[in-house]
Protein backbone atom coordinates (compact mmCIF):
# COMPACT_ATOMS: atom_id res chain seq x y z
CA UNK A 1 0.00 0.00 0.00
CA UNK A 2 1.27 3.77 -1.20
CA UNK A 3 0.67 7.12 0.37
CA UNK A 4 1.87 9.26 -1.37
CA UNK A 5 2.53 12.92 -0.06
CA UNK A 6 1.44 14.95 -2.97
CA UNK A 7 1.55 18.67 -3.32
CA UNK A 8 4.52 18.95 -4.98
CA UNK A 9 4.49 22.66 -5.46
CA UNK A 10 4.60 23.28 -2.03
CA UNK A 11 7.25 20.20 -1.33
CA UNK A 12 4.58 18.41 0.65
CA UNK A 13 4.86 20.78 3.44
CA UNK A 14 2.73 19.66 6.44
CA UNK A 15 -0.52 21.89 6.86
CA UNK A 16 -4.39 21.05 7.70
CA UNK A 17 -4.77 19.92 4.56
CA UNK A 18 -1.72 17.22 4.47
CA UNK A 19 -2.01 16.32 8.27
CA UNK A 20 -5.78 15.54 7.17
CA UNK A 21 -5.27 13.58 4.06
CA UNK A 22 -2.38 11.84 6.37
CA UNK A 23 -4.86 10.88 8.68
CA UNK A 24 -7.41 9.46 6.89
CA UNK A 25 -4.70 7.18 4.45
CA UNK A 26 -3.67 5.82 8.07
CA UNK A 27 -7.46 5.24 8.90
CA UNK A 28 -8.37 3.75 6.18
CA UNK A 29 -5.42 1.34 6.22
CA UNK A 30 -6.07 0.77 9.92
CA UNK A 31 -10.05 -0.23 8.87
CA UNK A 32 -8.80 -3.40 6.68
CA UNK A 33 -10.15 -6.00 7.43
CA UNK A 34 -7.50 -8.35 5.85
CA UNK A 35 -5.62 -11.58 7.51
CA UNK A 36 -2.00 -10.52 6.50
CA UNK A 37 0.08 -7.22 7.44
CA UNK A 38 0.15 -4.32 5.12
CA UNK A 39 3.39 -3.26 4.05
CA UNK A 40 2.83 0.43 3.87
CA UNK A 41 5.33 2.82 1.49
CA UNK A 42 5.15 6.62 2.22
CA UNK A 43 6.95 8.88 -0.22
CA UNK A 44 6.57 12.34 -1.64
CA UNK A 45 5.41 13.63 -5.04
CA UNK A 46 7.45 16.02 -6.90
CA UNK A 47 11.14 17.48 -5.99
CA UNK A 48 10.83 16.64 -2.31
CA UNK A 49 9.98 14.11 0.20
CA UNK A 50 8.43 16.72 2.70
CA UNK A 51 9.58 20.02 3.31
CA UNK A 52 8.26 20.17 6.90
CA UNK A 53 5.94 22.15 8.75
CA UNK A 54 3.89 24.66 6.20
CA UNK A 55 5.56 28.16 7.83
CA UNK A 56 3.04 30.09 5.48
CA UNK A 57 0.30 29.26 7.72
CA UNK A 58 1.94 30.38 10.89
CA UNK A 59 3.69 33.54 10.63
CA UNK A 60 0.13 35.09 10.81
CA UNK A 61 -1.90 36.41 14.08
CA UNK A 62 -3.41 33.30 14.93
CA UNK A 63 0.21 31.40 14.03
CA UNK A 64 0.90 30.15 17.08
CA UNK A 65 -2.20 28.19 17.78
CA UNK A 66 -1.92 26.67 13.97
CA UNK A 67 1.73 26.00 15.14
CA UNK A 68 0.43 24.28 18.45
CA UNK A 69 -2.05 22.07 16.43
CA UNK A 70 0.53 20.81 13.59
CA UNK A 71 3.08 20.06 16.55
CA UNK A 72 0.03 18.35 18.17
CA UNK A 73 -1.47 16.55 15.15
CA UNK A 74 2.81 15.52 14.32
CA UNK A 75 3.17 13.84 17.37
CA UNK A 76 -0.25 11.83 17.19
CA UNK A 77 1.32 10.88 13.80
CA UNK A 78 4.54 9.52 14.89
CA UNK A 79 2.77 7.62 17.57
CA UNK A 80 0.14 6.02 14.92
CA UNK A 81 2.73 5.63 12.08
CA UNK A 82 5.11 3.47 15.26
CA UNK A 83 2.14 1.49 16.63
CA UNK A 84 -0.33 1.01 13.36
CA UNK A 85 -0.97 -2.97 12.46
CA UNK A 86 1.46 -2.18 10.01
CA UNK A 87 5.48 -2.12 8.63
CA UNK A 88 6.15 1.06 7.53
CA UNK A 89 8.47 1.64 4.68
CA UNK A 90 9.47 5.78 3.86
CA UNK A 91 10.80 6.09 0.52
CA UNK A 92 12.76 9.42 0.64
CA UNK A 93 14.42 11.92 -1.95
CA UNK A 94 14.97 15.47 -2.07
CA UNK A 95 14.56 16.93 1.48
CA UNK A 96 13.22 15.18 4.69
CA UNK A 97 13.35 18.14 7.07
CA UNK A 98 12.10 18.82 10.52
CA UNK A 99 8.62 17.32 10.61
CA UNK A 100 9.17 15.63 6.74
CA UNK A 101 12.46 13.97 8.94
CA UNK A 102 10.66 12.88 11.84
CA UNK A 103 7.72 11.20 9.59
CA UNK A 104 10.20 9.43 7.66
CA UNK A 105 12.27 8.17 11.16
CA UNK A 106 8.91 6.89 12.33
CA UNK A 107 8.91 4.56 9.68
CA UNK A 108 10.34 0.78 10.66
CA UNK A 109 12.38 1.46 7.04
CA UNK A 110 14.14 4.45 5.69
CA UNK A 111 15.28 4.06 2.20
CA UNK A 112 16.84 7.28 0.91
CA UNK A 113 18.72 8.65 -2.41
CA UNK A 114 22.09 9.56 -1.64
CA UNK A 115 21.49 13.05 -2.16
CA UNK A 116 18.59 13.05 -0.09
CA UNK A 117 18.42 15.60 2.45
CA UNK A 118 17.77 15.31 6.26
CA UNK A 119 17.70 17.31 9.15
CA UNK A 120 15.80 20.04 11.68
CA UNK A 121 17.24 23.34 11.08
CA UNK A 122 14.02 24.53 13.20
CA UNK A 123 15.64 26.83 16.07
CA UNK A 124 16.57 29.03 13.93
CA UNK A 125 12.95 29.66 13.65
CA UNK A 126 12.89 29.32 17.50
CA UNK A 127 10.76 25.99 16.81
CA UNK A 128 11.99 23.20 19.12
CA UNK A 129 12.33 19.75 17.30
CA UNK A 130 11.94 17.58 20.88
CA UNK A 131 8.70 16.29 19.39
CA UNK A 132 10.63 13.61 17.49
CA UNK A 133 13.64 12.89 19.74
CA UNK A 134 12.53 9.50 21.33
CA UNK A 135 12.20 8.12 17.90
CA UNK A 136 15.37 9.75 16.95
CA UNK A 137 17.41 8.44 20.08
CA UNK A 138 15.93 4.86 18.96
CA UNK A 139 17.03 5.18 15.97
CA UNK A 140 20.70 7.01 15.51
CA UNK A 141 21.60 6.57 19.71
CA UNK A 142 21.78 8.95 21.93
CA UNK A 143 25.10 10.55 20.78
CA UNK A 144 24.22 11.41 17.36
CA UNK A 145 20.36 12.02 17.73
CA UNK A 146 21.87 15.14 20.36
CA UNK A 147 23.74 16.10 17.62
CA UNK A 148 21.22 16.30 14.70
CA UNK A 149 18.77 18.15 16.94
CA UNK A 150 21.14 20.21 18.55
CA UNK A 151 23.13 21.75 15.40
CA UNK A 152 20.30 22.42 12.82
CA UNK A 153 22.86 20.47 10.91
CA UNK A 154 22.13 18.75 6.78
CA UNK A 155 23.05 15.49 6.01
CA UNK A 156 22.89 14.22 2.95
CA UNK A 157 21.32 10.27 2.28
CA UNK A 158 24.91 8.65 2.63
CA UNK A 159 25.70 10.19 6.00
CA UNK A 160 22.28 9.36 7.16
CA UNK A 161 22.83 5.84 6.83
CA UNK A 162 26.32 5.83 8.34
CA UNK A 163 24.55 8.08 11.90
CA UNK A 164 21.70 4.91 11.47
CA UNK A 165 18.86 7.31 10.41
CA UNK A 166 18.58 5.33 7.09
CA UNK A 167 18.43 1.64 6.49
CA UNK A 168 19.83 2.14 3.37
CA UNK A 169 21.02 4.94 0.62
CA UNK A 170 21.09 4.54 -3.08
CA UNK A 171 21.51 6.46 -6.09
CA UNK A 172 18.61 8.15 -6.84
CA UNK A 173 17.97 5.54 -9.90
CA UNK A 174 17.77 2.86 -7.86
CA UNK A 175 15.93 4.04 -5.24
CA UNK A 176 12.29 2.49 -6.55
CA UNK A 177 13.84 -0.46 -7.11
CA UNK A 178 15.29 -0.73 -3.78
CA UNK A 179 11.81 -0.06 -2.07
CA UNK A 180 10.21 -2.69 -4.38
CA UNK A 181 12.85 -4.99 -3.65
CA UNK A 182 12.30 -4.25 0.11
CA UNK A 183 8.48 -4.47 -0.21
CA UNK A 184 8.84 -8.06 -2.24
CA UNK A 185 11.07 -9.55 1.01
CA UNK A 186 8.65 -8.22 3.67
CA UNK A 187 5.25 -9.33 2.23
CA UNK A 188 6.69 -12.55 2.21
CA UNK A 189 7.63 -12.85 5.57
CA UNK A 190 5.08 -14.65 8.20
CA UNK A 191 2.36 -11.66 9.26
CA UNK A 192 1.86 -12.45 12.30
CA UNK A 193 5.45 -13.20 13.95
CA UNK A 194 6.29 -9.64 11.81
CA UNK A 195 3.72 -8.36 14.12
CA UNK A 196 4.53 -9.93 16.71
CA UNK A 197 8.51 -8.69 16.63
CA UNK A 198 7.29 -5.41 15.67
CA UNK A 199 5.32 -5.00 18.86
CA UNK A 200 7.89 -6.25 20.72
CA UNK A 201 10.67 -3.85 19.47
CA UNK A 202 7.96 -1.05 20.12
CA UNK A 203 8.27 -2.12 23.75
CA UNK A 204 11.51 -2.45 23.95
CA UNK A 205 12.63 1.28 22.33
CA UNK A 206 9.80 2.39 24.29
CA UNK A 207 7.73 3.43 21.65
CA UNK A 208 4.52 2.18 22.68
CA UNK A 209 4.54 4.00 25.46
CA UNK A 210 2.04 6.73 24.81
CA UNK A 211 3.86 9.04 27.52
CA UNK A 212 6.97 9.11 25.60
CA UNK A 213 5.64 10.81 22.78
CA UNK A 214 3.16 12.98 25.41
CA UNK A 215 6.11 14.44 26.81
CA UNK A 216 8.01 14.77 23.69
CA UNK A 217 5.57 16.93 22.49
CA UNK A 218 5.14 18.98 24.98
CA UNK A 219 8.48 19.82 25.18
CA UNK A 220 8.09 21.54 21.63
CA UNK A 221 4.54 23.32 22.92
CA UNK A 222 6.55 24.51 25.59
CA UNK A 223 7.80 26.94 23.45
CA UNK A 224 4.43 27.82 21.46
CA UNK A 225 3.27 31.55 22.06
CA UNK A 226 6.45 32.72 23.27
CA UNK A 227 7.70 35.37 21.90
CA UNK A 228 10.93 34.07 20.29
CA UNK A 229 8.83 31.57 18.02
CA UNK A 230 6.67 34.58 17.64
CA UNK A 231 8.91 37.33 16.36
CA UNK A 232 11.12 34.65 14.54
CA UNK A 233 8.09 32.96 12.69
CA UNK A 234 7.04 36.66 11.78
CA UNK A 235 10.56 37.71 10.78
CA UNK A 236 10.60 33.98 8.22
CA UNK A 237 7.10 35.14 6.74
CA UNK A 238 8.07 39.09 6.21
CA UNK A 239 11.47 38.05 4.55
CA UNK A 240 9.83 35.45 2.73
CA UNK A 241 7.26 38.22 0.86
CA UNK A 242 10.24 40.62 0.50
CA UNK A 243 11.47 37.37 -1.36
CA UNK A 244 8.40 37.24 -3.77
CA UNK A 245 8.32 40.92 -4.23
CA UNK A 246 12.03 41.50 -5.61
CA UNK B 1 28.09 -40.63 23.94
CA UNK B 2 29.14 -36.95 22.73
CA UNK B 3 28.70 -34.53 25.65
CA UNK B 4 26.82 -32.28 23.66
CA UNK B 5 28.75 -29.11 25.02
CA UNK B 6 32.70 -29.72 25.92
CA UNK B 7 34.12 -27.34 28.79
CA UNK B 8 38.14 -27.14 28.84
CA UNK B 9 40.68 -24.90 30.51
CA UNK B 10 43.82 -24.02 29.11
CA UNK B 11 46.26 -21.39 30.84
CA UNK B 12 43.78 -18.54 32.13
CA UNK B 13 41.02 -19.23 29.18
CA UNK B 14 38.26 -20.94 30.15
CA UNK B 15 36.76 -22.89 26.14
CA UNK B 16 33.39 -23.78 26.00
CA UNK B 17 32.39 -25.92 22.46
CA UNK B 18 29.54 -26.63 21.11
CA UNK B 19 30.03 -30.56 19.93
CA UNK B 20 26.99 -31.70 17.59
CA UNK B 21 29.20 -30.95 14.49
CA UNK B 22 26.98 -33.89 12.89
CA UNK B 23 24.23 -31.53 13.23
CA UNK B 24 25.41 -28.29 12.68
CA UNK B 25 25.48 -27.75 16.72
CA UNK B 26 21.66 -26.93 16.48
CA UNK B 27 20.36 -26.40 19.63
CA UNK B 28 18.28 -29.14 20.94
CA UNK B 29 16.53 -28.63 24.79
CA UNK B 30 19.10 -30.80 26.03
CA UNK B 31 22.48 -29.24 24.20
CA UNK B 32 20.79 -26.00 25.76
CA UNK B 33 20.61 -27.76 28.93
CA UNK B 34 24.13 -28.82 28.97
CA UNK B 35 25.25 -25.43 27.74
CA UNK B 36 23.34 -24.13 30.71
CA UNK B 37 25.80 -26.34 33.28
CA UNK B 38 28.73 -25.88 31.19
CA UNK B 39 28.14 -21.55 31.68
CA UNK B 40 27.11 -22.25 35.03
CA UNK B 41 30.79 -24.06 35.76
CA UNK B 42 32.65 -21.46 34.42
CA UNK B 43 30.79 -18.99 36.30
CA UNK B 44 31.59 -20.69 39.48
CA UNK B 45 35.34 -21.36 38.18
CA UNK B 46 35.66 -17.40 37.33
CA UNK B 47 34.37 -16.66 40.71
CA UNK B 48 36.99 -18.67 42.75
CA UNK B 49 40.04 -17.21 44.61
CA UNK B 50 42.68 -19.44 43.02
CA UNK B 51 43.52 -20.02 39.57
CA UNK B 52 40.25 -18.70 38.02
CA UNK B 53 40.15 -18.18 34.39
CA UNK B 54 40.61 -14.97 32.88
CA UNK B 55 38.58 -15.21 29.67
CA UNK B 56 35.82 -17.66 28.54
CA UNK B 57 35.64 -18.28 24.86
CA UNK B 58 32.98 -20.13 22.86
CA UNK B 59 33.33 -21.91 19.89
CA UNK B 60 31.72 -24.62 17.71
CA UNK B 61 32.92 -28.26 16.17
CA UNK B 62 32.50 -29.11 12.87
CA UNK B 63 31.25 -26.87 9.97
CA UNK B 64 29.67 -24.03 11.66
CA UNK B 65 29.51 -22.68 15.19
CA UNK B 66 25.52 -22.90 15.41
CA UNK B 67 22.73 -23.29 13.02
CA UNK B 68 20.15 -22.29 15.32
CA UNK B 69 17.27 -24.04 17.23
CA UNK B 70 16.89 -27.50 16.56
CA UNK B 71 13.20 -27.16 15.44
CA UNK B 72 12.56 -30.36 13.95
CA UNK B 73 11.78 -32.82 16.66
CA UNK B 74 9.72 -30.10 19.03
CA UNK B 75 8.13 -27.95 16.30
CA UNK B 76 4.90 -29.75 16.54
CA UNK B 77 5.39 -30.03 20.22
CA UNK B 78 4.07 -26.25 21.93
CA UNK B 79 5.13 -26.88 25.36
CA UNK B 80 8.82 -29.08 24.37
CA UNK B 81 9.55 -25.78 22.38
CA UNK B 82 8.29 -23.40 24.98
CA UNK B 83 10.82 -24.91 27.43
CA UNK B 84 13.62 -24.98 25.00
CA UNK B 85 13.18 -21.36 25.01
CA UNK B 86 12.66 -20.26 28.04
CA UNK B 87 16.28 -22.34 28.69
CA UNK B 88 17.63 -20.43 26.28
CA UNK B 89 16.68 -17.05 27.35
CA UNK B 90 18.08 -18.21 30.46
CA UNK B 91 21.39 -19.56 29.27
CA UNK B 92 21.54 -16.24 27.33
CA UNK B 93 21.59 -14.69 30.57
CA UNK B 94 23.96 -16.89 32.39
CA UNK B 95 26.88 -16.07 29.73
CA UNK B 96 25.79 -12.26 29.38
CA UNK B 97 26.27 -12.35 33.49
CA UNK B 98 29.48 -14.13 33.66
CA UNK B 99 31.99 -12.23 35.51
CA UNK B 100 34.57 -12.15 32.67
CA UNK B 101 35.15 -11.32 29.70
CA UNK B 102 33.95 -13.80 26.86
CA UNK B 103 34.68 -14.63 23.48
CA UNK B 104 32.55 -16.12 20.40
CA UNK B 105 34.28 -17.67 17.15
CA UNK B 106 30.91 -17.13 15.04
CA UNK B 107 32.79 -19.43 12.07
CA UNK B 108 30.60 -20.90 9.06
CA UNK B 109 27.40 -20.25 10.72
CA UNK B 110 25.44 -18.30 13.51
CA UNK B 111 21.58 -18.35 12.82
CA UNK B 112 18.95 -17.14 14.84
CA UNK B 113 20.05 -18.70 18.54
CA UNK B 114 23.08 -19.30 17.21
CA UNK B 115 23.71 -15.64 16.13
CA UNK B 116 22.04 -14.85 19.91
CA UNK B 117 25.02 -16.96 21.42
CA UNK B 118 27.72 -15.38 19.05
CA UNK B 119 26.53 -11.73 20.01
CA UNK B 120 25.28 -11.89 23.59
CA UNK B 121 29.81 -12.83 24.22
CA UNK B 122 31.62 -9.05 24.49
CA UNK B 123 33.33 -9.98 21.69
CA UNK B 124 32.11 -11.67 18.70
CA UNK B 125 35.09 -12.82 15.77
CA UNK B 126 33.59 -14.24 12.34
CA UNK B 127 34.88 -14.25 8.78
CA UNK B 128 33.91 -12.27 5.52
CA UNK B 129 32.40 -15.12 4.44
CA UNK B 130 30.49 -16.50 7.36
CA UNK B 131 26.39 -16.50 7.45
CA UNK B 132 24.92 -14.90 10.59
CA UNK B 133 21.40 -13.26 11.18
CA UNK B 134 18.24 -13.80 11.95
CA UNK B 135 15.48 -15.24 9.52
CA UNK B 136 12.79 -16.31 11.99
CA UNK B 137 10.21 -14.30 10.58
CA UNK B 138 10.65 -15.76 6.93
CA UNK B 139 9.53 -19.27 8.95
CA UNK B 140 6.91 -17.33 11.06
CA UNK B 141 8.50 -17.27 14.47
CA UNK B 142 9.38 -14.24 16.81
CA UNK B 143 12.78 -13.56 17.28
CA UNK B 144 12.15 -11.76 20.62
CA UNK B 145 14.32 -13.70 23.02
CA UNK B 146 17.23 -12.43 20.51
CA UNK B 147 15.81 -8.85 20.54
CA UNK B 148 16.84 -7.58 23.11
CA UNK B 149 20.76 -8.34 23.39
CA UNK B 150 20.72 -7.21 19.55
CA UNK B 151 19.06 -4.11 20.35
CA UNK B 152 22.07 -3.33 23.31
CA UNK B 153 24.14 -4.64 20.43
CA UNK B 154 23.50 -2.49 17.30
CA UNK B 155 20.60 0.17 18.85
CA UNK B 156 17.19 0.57 18.23
CA UNK B 157 16.61 1.27 15.09
CA UNK B 158 19.24 -1.00 12.96
CA UNK B 159 17.78 -4.16 14.66
CA UNK B 160 14.57 -3.03 14.13
CA UNK B 161 14.97 -3.18 10.18
CA UNK B 162 17.50 -6.20 10.89
CA UNK B 163 14.89 -8.36 12.30
CA UNK B 164 11.91 -7.24 10.37
CA UNK B 165 13.75 -7.57 7.25
CA UNK B 166 15.27 -11.63 8.04
CA UNK B 167 17.45 -13.09 5.99
CA UNK B 168 21.23 -13.65 6.77
CA UNK B 169 23.76 -11.64 6.35
CA UNK B 170 27.68 -12.25 5.37
CA UNK B 171 30.12 -12.22 8.17
CA UNK B 172 31.67 -8.97 6.39
CA UNK B 173 27.90 -7.12 6.43
CA UNK B 174 27.24 -8.31 9.99
CA UNK B 175 31.03 -6.75 10.97
CA UNK B 176 29.80 -3.19 9.17
CA UNK B 177 26.28 -3.38 11.03
CA UNK B 178 28.00 -3.93 14.17
CA UNK B 179 27.25 -7.03 15.01
CA UNK B 180 30.49 -8.57 15.38
CA UNK B 181 33.46 -6.93 16.84
CA UNK B 182 36.71 -8.08 14.73
CA UNK B 183 36.90 -9.81 11.02
CA UNK B 184 39.52 -12.46 10.69
CA UNK B 185 40.62 -14.86 7.55
CA UNK B 186 38.56 -18.22 8.27
CA UNK B 187 41.75 -20.08 8.66
CA UNK B 188 43.30 -17.38 11.56
CA UNK B 189 39.91 -17.27 12.94
CA UNK B 190 40.81 -19.10 16.59
CA UNK B 191 44.10 -17.40 16.29
CA UNK B 192 42.96 -14.36 16.58
CA UNK B 193 40.63 -15.15 18.75
CA UNK B 194 43.36 -16.36 20.97
CA UNK B 195 45.47 -13.15 20.71
CA UNK B 196 42.20 -11.29 22.30
CA UNK B 197 41.85 -13.80 24.64
CA UNK B 198 45.51 -13.27 26.04
CA UNK B 199 45.29 -9.81 25.65
CA UNK B 200 42.13 -9.55 27.49
CA UNK B 201 43.46 -12.45 30.23
CA UNK B 202 46.59 -8.75 31.42
CA UNK B 203 43.49 -6.63 32.41
CA UNK B 204 43.00 -6.55 36.26
CA UNK B 205 40.33 -9.17 36.85
CA UNK B 206 38.39 -7.61 39.53
CA UNK B 207 38.02 -4.25 37.11
CA UNK B 208 36.89 -5.88 34.48
CA UNK B 209 34.10 -8.20 36.11
CA UNK B 210 33.47 -4.37 37.89
CA UNK B 211 33.01 -3.02 34.06
CA UNK B 212 30.88 -5.68 32.51
CA UNK B 213 28.65 -5.47 35.61
CA UNK B 214 28.10 -2.16 35.46
CA UNK B 215 27.68 -2.23 32.07
CA UNK B 216 24.94 -5.23 32.22
CA UNK B 217 22.90 -3.15 34.51
CA UNK B 218 23.11 0.18 32.12
CA UNK B 219 21.85 -1.70 29.20
CA UNK B 220 19.46 -3.67 30.97
CA UNK B 221 21.25 -6.97 30.52
CA UNK B 222 20.29 -7.39 34.14
CA UNK B 223 16.74 -7.21 33.29
CA UNK B 224 14.79 -10.53 34.10
CA UNK B 225 11.28 -9.65 33.34
CA UNK B 226 12.20 -8.62 29.99
CA UNK B 227 13.75 -11.82 29.30
CA UNK B 228 10.66 -13.87 30.56
CA UNK B 229 8.49 -11.97 28.68
CA UNK B 230 10.59 -12.27 25.32
CA UNK B 231 10.46 -16.18 26.05
CA UNK B 232 6.71 -16.20 26.13
CA UNK B 233 6.10 -14.25 23.32
CA UNK B 234 8.51 -16.03 21.41
CA UNK B 235 6.81 -19.59 22.59
CA UNK B 236 3.41 -18.14 21.38
CA UNK B 237 4.12 -17.54 18.39
CA UNK B 238 5.74 -20.64 17.24
CA UNK B 239 2.91 -22.29 18.89
CA UNK B 240 0.74 -20.89 16.46
CA UNK B 241 -1.17 -21.83 13.13
CA UNK B 242 0.91 -19.58 10.92
CA UNK B 243 4.33 -20.88 12.49
CA UNK B 244 3.51 -24.66 12.60
CA UNK B 245 2.26 -24.00 8.50
CA UNK B 246 5.42 -22.50 7.34
CA UNK B 247 7.76 -24.75 9.51
CA UNK B 248 5.85 -28.27 8.37
CA UNK B 249 6.15 -27.04 4.92
CA UNK B 250 10.27 -25.83 5.68
CA UNK B 251 10.64 -29.26 7.13
CA UNK B 252 9.31 -31.04 3.95
CA UNK B 253 11.22 -29.18 1.48
CA UNK B 254 14.22 -30.42 3.78
CA UNK B 255 13.98 -34.46 3.45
Amino acid sequence: MTITLDDPDRRNALGRRMFGSLESALAGIESSKEESIPIVRLRGAGPAFCAGFDLDACGGDDGQSVLAEFIVRLSALLRRIRNGPWVAVAEVHGAALAGGNALAAACDFIVCADDAIFGYPVHRIGVSPAVNAPILQSLMGFGDARALLLSGELIDGREAQRRGLAWRSVPGASLESTVDDLVGRLIRKGPRALRATREWLNELDGSDRADRFDRSRDASLELCGGEESERMLRELREARRGDRLT
Amino acid sequence: MSELVQLSRERGVARILLDRPESRNALSLPMIRRLSEVVAEVDALARSERDSPRVAVLAGAGKVFCAGMDLKQVAADPVQMGEMLRELSRTLRALRRLPIPTISLAHGAAIGGGCGLAIVCDFCFTHAEAKLGYPEVDLGICPAVVAPWLVQRIGAGPARALLLAGGVLTGAEAHRAGLVTHLAPQAELERAGDEWADRLAKGGPRSLAATKRWLNELDGSNDDEIAERAASISAAIIAGPEAQERLRRFFSTLS
